[in-house]
Order: C-alpha cells, then structure tokens, then sequence
C-alpha cells in the first residue's frame, strides 16, 4: 500500500476525518481509502483556496452525508439502477423506521428507560446551550454590533470623552451616566433608574421612539428641562398611557417634559447603564460637575469608523489619553504616575467576557453528562444486542449484507434519540423556565432566555448525534455477527463474544470515570461557596435591615444633617431595643457591581506629601455609632460621636489594613493622615468589614464622620438594629421617612442576611447545578453498574451453577462478582481522578478558598464512588450466590 | 463478456468511464475532467467515485493503471485508472443509446436548434 507515514499529519484536520471515516465503509463500497482520501484533500484544497473556509466547510459536510449514504444503500446501487436509487433508498428507510417503531413498542420497558435517560442528558444540554446561546454566541443587538467597542477601565471624565469623540478612527463615540431619579405624582413616591446620555447615543445603538420623538440637538441646550422613558417605565409608571408624550412630570423635584418613549426592543448596554432605564436624560455638558477632571461617571461606547482596526483606535485613544495627562497634571495617570490606559474591548466581550467561562464550564459539564447517558444506552442496546443475535443472524442469513443490519441498528438508536430528544426539549423549556425565575446572579441578558428556532435546531443535532454516538457500537457489533454460529442451537448463552463483554465493561468504566470528574466539580464548588460561607463578614449581620435613600431634591448640607438626626430619633424611638445609625456606604453595597464610587486618596504621617501618597481607597462618611449598630469590633480607639459632627475637627477611622498599610506595627490613634489634600486625625481603628463581597479581601478603608463628610452627598443608607421582626422594620422606615418627608422614595429595604445570602449567589448556583448534573452523573453510572452486573450474572449463569455444584459457597460466589464489579468501577475511578485532575485547571478561576486538587474532595468523590459502586453489584451478586445449581443446569 | 450487459448505464458511470476514454486518470483527475465535461453541473463525490470505480473494476469496464508518479512534483503517488476496451465499448453503445434519444427529443423540437439544419 503507497502510504506514506509522513503525509497524514500534514492535513488538516478535515482531511484526515474523512479518511478516517472512509475506512469505516463496509468493504463492497469502499476503495483504496488512501486514493479516496487524497481525492478528497485535493478537492478540499480546491475548494478552500477558490471558495473559502465556508465552501470547504460545505464540502466536507456533503462528504460526509455522501459517505453516511454510501454505507447505507449499496442494494440500490448494485445493479446499476437507471433512475431507481433515491427511490429505494427511501424505501429502505421507509422499511428501518417501521421497523424501528415495531422494536420500540415491542419492548417499552427497555425503549422508555432509553428515552427516559437520553431526555435527561439532551434536556440539559439543550437548557445550558440555550443560555449560551442567548448570553455568548448571538451578536449583540445593536446595528453593526461587531464595530463597537467598550472604553474599559471603568467610567471616565467628561472632558475625556470630549477628547475622544474628536478622534478619526471612530465613526462616533456615545456616552452615558447612570443615576437615579425620584418621580413624584399622587402616588407613593418612586425611584427611578435613570441614564443621562449624549446626544450620540440613540443613534449609535440603533435606538428608535415607540411613540413620541427621542433626543434632537436642541434637547442639549436645555438639559434639563425632556426625558424619554423607556418602555417598560412606560407600562409600569404611567398605565401605558400615550397621552403622557408631551406632558410634564416631577423628576427628583423638577418639572420635566416626556418627549417619547422607547421601543421595547432597545436593550440597554448594560455595560454602562442599568438592565432597565426607567428615564433617559439628556447629558449636560455644562454640568459643572463635568468640566472635573477626576469625575469619573460617564460610561463610553464607540463605534469603529469602517475598515477601522481595533488597534489602529487604541494607538489613537492612548496619544489622546497621553494629551490630556500632559496638559491635567495630575490627571490620568496611574498610582506610579504612567499615563493610565484606557484599553478598547469589543462590546460583547466587555458585556459578557467574565461569563462565559462560567458557562463554558457548565456546557463541558452537560456534555459530559450527555456522555454518560450515551455510554449507558450504549450499553443498554448492546446487552439487548446480544439477546437479538438469532434475530439479526437470521435476516442475514435471508440476504440482508451488514451495512443493511448496520443502517437497520442505527435507525433505531437515532429514533429512540429523537424520541429522547422530544421529551428533553419539553425538559429544556421547564429549565429555561426555572433559569429565568432564579435569575442567578451576574449573569448578563438572562432575561432574555427562550428556547427558539436556533435552540430546537440544536436539539434535534444533538439527538441525531446522540443517537449515531450510543447507536454505532451497537451497529457495528450486529454487523459482524456470524449466521453460523448464531444460528445454532444454544448459542446465546454460550460465551458470546469476549470482546463484547470487554466492551461493555470499558463503557462502564468510562461512565464511573465521567461522573467521577464530575462530582469532583460539583465537590470543590460546593467547598467553594461553603469557604465563601464561613467567612466572617466583620459584623453581625443578623436583625440588621438596611434602607437606601437619596436626598436629591430640595436638601442642602445642613438639611441632611437635620434629616438623619430626625430619621435617627424617629426610629430608635421603636420598641425592640432598636439602634440606627447611617452612612454613604454599607457594608456588601458593592458586592456583584464593579463600578462603585470616588477613591480619594490617602497619604500616611510622612511629608512631603505625594512622596507619601499610600494608596487610593473609597473614604466613606458615617454617622455617630455606625460600628456599634454593626456590632463591628473596634480594635483601637473610639468611635465617632455626636460631638465630631458639629465639632469642625477632622478625625478619621481607619481599618486594619488601612492601619498595616500606613502606619505598619505603630499604634495609628492620634496620628495624622491626608485624605486627599486635607489632614485628619485618626480617632480609632476597626478590624475591617466586608464591602465588596465575602471573597474579597477586606480592602484598606477609612471612615469619617457623616456631617462634614458626607452631607454633601446625595446617597444615604439607613442602617437599623432591632430585635423587631425585619417584616415589621421595613414598614416603620418607610413610615418615619414619609412622616419626615412624604415626597422622599425609599428605594430598597433589605435584610442584610438576604444581602449576603445574594453575595454568594453565584457560587451557590453553580454549585447546586453541578451537584445536581453530578447527582445525575452518579445515578447513571450506578444504574451501569448494576445493569451490567444482572447482564454479566445473566451470562454466566452455568457457569455460576457449576461451581456452586462443585461446592463453591454463595459468599464465595457474591465474593467474585462483587469484586468483578468493584475492579471495573476502581479502574473507571483511577481513570477519572487522572482526567480531574488534569481538568481542574479549568475550574480553577471559579474557585475560592479550596485547592482545585482538594485532596479531602477527591477522597470523599471516589469512596462515594466505590461505595455506590459496590452497593450496584450487591443485589445481582446476592441473587447469583443462591442460584440453585440443578435448576440453572436443568434450564440449560 | 457482452458490453450491452452494462446498457444502460448510470449516468454517473458514464461520465466515469468518457472522462477515461483519452487518458489515463487519477480520482482527482476524473472529478475534475467529469466537472468540466459536465459544464460544471456534476461533481462527484470521492465516496460515490470509488464505489464507482470499485463496481466498474469488477465489471471489467475500468483496470487500474497501476502506480506512477504525478507530474506535479509536489504531488504524491497516485493510482491510475484506465479504460479497458470491454469498457471502450460500453461507452460507444452507451453514447449511440443516448444519441438515439437525443435525436428522437431533437425530432420533437426539444433541443435547442443550433446545427443550423433548419
């Protein structure tokens, strides 16, 4: 044969599939398969380099349908039939899936156990595929979405954007700032999300009006004075009312006219404005407020110019960058004083980048479920296989050549894999549906979740694929069995291919290893979220409710001062032994969102100052006892007191890491620190509370005091303790806010249990999914066990009689087949740890707090494993000991 | 063997067997000679080509070449198929059966006039 060794490799990957697929062709279709694959390399070439990368693509999949064809219908092909082929290939068809159906019915018990197992593994699959496809795969829906581009690295300056949008790579540059606004009319007052945008916005992201107009250029020279509401604001706010375009409402304490309201189809870019704008607003470039350079708000999207490079813009945005910083020192630039980039990121991987590995991650762990299933009902079919021997035998014997027998095999495992598949896309909607109610958290566009066009199509691949997966060793082993020894009398129960016995024993080994690496997974998410758990936040979190407030409208420094003391006394004039205090922040306020508030910066005792400069830190106002109503452990001096709001002097609490940071092992009370370009006196240190998230260290804070501080500030968040139940605090906030100021909205009340609880969602739902894959996975592969154990028992059922005749005990004989069973479950088991081991690298970046080669995981994993692996081979075994030897030999 | 056994004959096999009437070919070389023949309205596919081949070699219509090198130098060893005369002529009956139906269709106006007979 001319192969030469070398000349495989060389080809893509296409190519050598073919010809790995040619040499699966039964004999009397096929040729020299080395000719057939060279014919088909130099077409392939052909066709790629005149056509492209898609027609070769089209071509190989032709190939491969016209190579599916050759082995099924090679009676019609042999006479040289003038025009009958397609006719007859249909026929037989036609013929298999009768066939099929008859076979189907014949045996339920063992059809619907099939159905049941694929329904599972495709239900899945098909709910997670949704998701990525919703999520990941589909174009953002934005006209020419694959042009626009993300300004990372957070929210940036308003001159900044001015500068950017002069430049010539891109076609336009938009920019939002979210915010919030307070809509007040005759009903409970409300607060809205907002999004202030430029007037680019709208036009580059495709937004259109449902009703009314949105944004012209003369909106600009009035800001304030229009909004578009967006649609669902629309029907929840105003009845869906269209009378309300042209009309005016209150906004945060200022008469605004409603211009129009946006289609319902506009998605916002959640990467710069919230999932749902209530209003927009048209962005003030004479916002004082706007000309700072350090006021970093304004989220920015631009749109590549055509035939622009990404990187050709980034060059351009980091000399424009490098413009500013030499022209606003000490603007833009880095804690080391480089001019800060700006990197450009392709909008949907900006939105969805740190998602995907997750879901990636969850794809790998449905398919290897589906695995699992196909190697089971693999197995299932060849057990039945082997009952059917006589059956096949027999139709060969009548003529029937083994691609026929092949085709007649896999008609029937694809028809049981579309039946699976049916009953797994009824599954995939109920998923789907559950996904859409969890909404778990960070992940982008969940809402958007169906099961459409695009996933059925996949579903119904995924079954045929499922079906030629389980169904081809099945086909191959009835293709080979022999008319003659079949035949004969007895020949079941004889030693009916080693090889096969061999074969399905690897196919349990391979589902003991599946689930293996899967519960390994499931293991160390779970250790995950159990480390996230036991953190301590730095407070007690229980009979802790938080209310979150904004004082826009109608409040001045002196004015929120007031408010917070007449909020205070209000509440704690509560039963209940009730304590409030409040701040800008609260702890776990960020946790989930990577934009958060102004970092100032923080120098230690040492002058000259920028020489000093430590590090930039969130610095949060809080009133007298915040600490003590979080029960938060200070570890130095005092708290602050009524006293050092009105006092003048500036004091300060720093955290513990603020403390190593700045002042090392030294006592810091008393001792001085610049907070930004002002010095404060530090009162007292607190060990340090979560603000960002249970995994996350706690970052170097400092606090001050909310009166000089803070009243500047429009955000508040109440914070209340009370041996009330939180069901009854929710309502008495609401009660003392509106008997202080009835136009004031109370925007969120929560528990700041259900607070944390929703900081660890992510980790909880992954790792209730893959426990709950894993469990399925486990379940599947125990059912292996055990059907292969009652197959094997079945099998050796004289040989069993024998030896118990010979005076084999029954415990000897439960002693052997359970050890048959355990060796093939322990290889499956040394198998998988190797593969999770390898594999755990991928999980890696979701854990925290475990190593992703958690000895502890991987023992508990694999003695489960045994163990249930054991437990499968107990009851086959325990029936095979007490065979009664004259009975199995008589039968025989 | 009676090459009328063969007619008549699946098109694909017939236009197999012309592209070998004046050469020797390989299998990429008769894809390519059937595709231009055809105007581009036949491709076939290397799986159906040989089983093709494979038939036809039994039938006694084609015999292989046997092995020599390609002229293009980059090229590897490729098999060669040729035309035997049993095949030769199966083609020749084949090409007068559909001649005789060309130009009974020809008789009833079917084909577009252009011998200029007319």
């Amino acid at each position: 044969m001319n192969v030469d060794r070398g000349r495989g490799a060389r080809r893509p990957l296409a190519v050598r599939i073919y010809g790995v697929l040619y040499r699966l062709l039964p004999t009397d279709v096929r040729h020299d398969h080395q000719d057939a694959e060279d014919t088909f390399f130099d077409l392939y070439r052909e066709t790629r380099q005149h056509a492209g990368r898609a027609a070769a693509f089209g071509l190989w999949c032709r190939s491969l349908w016209h190579l599916a064809a050759c082995a099924f219908d090679r009676q019609a092909d042999q006479p040289p039939a003038p025009a009958g082929g397609g006719a007859s290939r249909l026929a037989h068809l036609g013929a298999d899936v009768r066939y099929g159906l008859r076979s189907m019915i014949a045996r339920p018990g063992f059809s619907l156990t099939v159905i049941l197992i694929l329904a599972l593994g495709i239900g899945a699959t098909t709910t997670i595929f949704s998701i990525v496809d919703t999520v990941v795969l589909r174009q953002m829906p934005y006209p020419d979405a694959g042009r626009l581009v993300h300004f990372d690295n957070g929210a940036h300056s308003f001159p900044a954007f001015e500068a950017w949008q002069r430049l010539t790579t891109f076609e336009s540059v938009a920019a939002a700032r979210d915010g919030n606004v307070d809509l007040v009319d005759d009903e409970a007052p409300r607060r809205l999300t907002s999004a202030a945008v430029s007037e680019t916005f709208f036009r580059l992201l495709g937004g259109a009006p449902h009703a009314g107009r949105l944004f012209t250029a003369d909106d600009y020279t009035d800001p304030g004075a229009v909004a578009v509401i967006g649609y669902g604001a629309w029907q929840t706010h105003w009845g869906g009312d269209p009378a309300i375009v042209g009309q005016a409402v209150r906004l945060s304490g200022r008469p605004v006219v409603i211009v129009g309201v946006l289609a319902p189809a506009f998605e916002p870019p959640t990467i710069v404005t919230a999932a749902r704008v209530d209003v927009w607003l048209p962005l003030d470039a004479r916002d004082p407020e706007h000309q700072n350079h350090s006021f970093h708000v304004l989220g920015l999207v631009g749109r590549l110019g055509p035939g622009a490079s990404v990187e050709a813009a980034q060059s351009e945005v980091d000399a424009a960058t490098a413009q500013l910083a030499e022209a606003n020192p000490p603007f833009y630039r880095d804690r080391d004083q480089n001019v800060a980039t700006v990197p450009l990121v392709a909008l949907r991987e900006a939105t969805v980048g740190g998602v995907s590995e997750t879901l990636t991650l969850l794809m790998a762990a449905v398919l290897l479920m589906l695995l699992i299933a196909c190697a089971n009902v693999a197995n299932l079919m060849l057990a039945r296989g082997t009952t059917r021997t006589r059956e096949i035998a027999l139709r060969k014997a009548l003529g029937a050549g083994a691609g026929r027998v092949m085709g007649l095999v896999l008609t029937e495992s694809v028809m049981l894999a579309l039946a699976g598949g049916l009953l797994g896309v009824g599954l995939a909607f109920g998923g789907v549906e559950v996904f859409s109610r969890w909404q778990p958290g960070g992940i982008p566009r969940v809402d958007q979740l169906a099961v459409d066009g695009r996933v059925l199509l996949f579903s119904v691949a995924l079954a045929m694929l499922t079906g030629v997966l389980f169904g081809a060793l099945p086909a191959f082993q009835a293709s080979r069995a022999r008319v003659s020894d079949a035949l004969k009398e007895g020949a079941v129960s004889t030693t009916t291919g080693r090889s096969g016995r061999r074969t399905r024993n690897v196919l349990v080994a391979v589902e003991v290893a599946l689930a293996l690496v899967l519960l390994v997974g499931a293991g160390l998410l779970f250790r995950t979220f159990l480390a996230m758990v036991e953190v301590d936040p730095g407070f007690e979190a229980r009979q802790l409710v938080v209310a979150d407030l904004a004082l826009d409208a109608g409040y001045d420094k002196p004015g929120r001062i007031q408010f917070v003391t007449d909020l205070v006394d209000a509440l704690e004039a509560l039963p209940g032994n009730t304590r409030v205090a409040a701040g800008w922040t609260v702890p776990f306020q960020f946790t989930g969102g990577g934009r958060c508030c102004w970092r100032t910066r923080i120098t230690g005792p040492l002058r000259p100052r920028d020489e000093a400069t430590r590090f930039m830190t969130i610095v949060h106002p809080i009133s007298a006892g915040y600490f003590d109503v979080l029960r938060a452990p200070l570890v130095g001096g005092r708290e602050f007191t009524d006293a050092d709001t009105t006092s003048g002097v500036p004091v300060a609490i720093i955290n513990q890491p603020a403390a190593r940071e700045l002042f090392g092992d030294d006592n810091p009370v008393s001792r001085t620190i610049g907070i930004g370009d002002l010095d404060f006196t530090v009162v007292g240190v607190v060990e340090g509370v979560h603000h960002w998230g249970l995994n996350e260290d706690v970052e170097a804070g400092v606090y001050v005091p909310y009166g000089p501080s803070g009243a500047g500030l429009s955000a508040l968040n109440v914070l209340v303790r009370s041996d009330l139940p939180a069901d009854a605090v929710g309502p008495a906030i609401r009660d003392a806010v509106r008997r202080i100021n009835p136009a004031l909205p109370v925007s969120a009340i929560a528990s700041m249990e259900d607070t944390i609880a929703g900081s660890v969602a992510t980790p909880r739902f992954l790792s209730i999914l893959f426990a709950t894959f894993a469990g399925i996975a486990l379940l599947l592969a125990t059912a292996g066990i055990y059907g292969s154990m009652l197959y094997t028992v079945g099998q050796r059922r004289r040989e069993l009689g024998i030896r118990v005749a010979l005076g084999a005990t029954s415990g000897g004989v439960m002693r052997m087949l359970v050890g048959y069973g355990l060796a093939i479950a322990l290889s499956g088991v040394a198998v998988g740890t190797l593969a999770a081991l390898a594999a755990a690298r991928y999980v890696e970046s979701l854990l925290w707090g475990v190593d992703p080669r958690d000895p502890l995981t991987f023992a508990a994993v694999a003695g489960a494993l045994t163990v249930a692996a054991v437990a499968a081979c107990l009851l086959p075994a325990w029936r095979a000991g007490r065979t009664d030897p004259l009975e199995t030999l008589r039968s025989q | 063997m009676d090459a009328s056994h063969h007619i008549p004959m699946n098109p694909r096999d017939y236009l197999i067997l012309f592209s070998l009437v004046d050469d020797e070919r390989h299998g990429y070389g008769i894809v390519k000679h059937v595709e231009a023949t055809s105007g581009g309205q036949v491709r076939i596919d290397p799986a159906n080509l040989y089983r093709s081949i494979k038939r036809m070699t039994a039938s006694d219509l084609v015999e292989e070449a046997g092995e020599r090198p390609a002229v293009d130098a980059a090229d590897e060893r490729r098999r060669y198929y040729r035309i035997t005369p049993l095949g030769l002529e199966a083609v020749r009956l084949e090409a007068a059966r559909l001649a005789a139906l060309t130009s009974a269709a020809a008789a009833r106006h079917l084909l577009p006039e252009s011998d200029g007979s007319r």
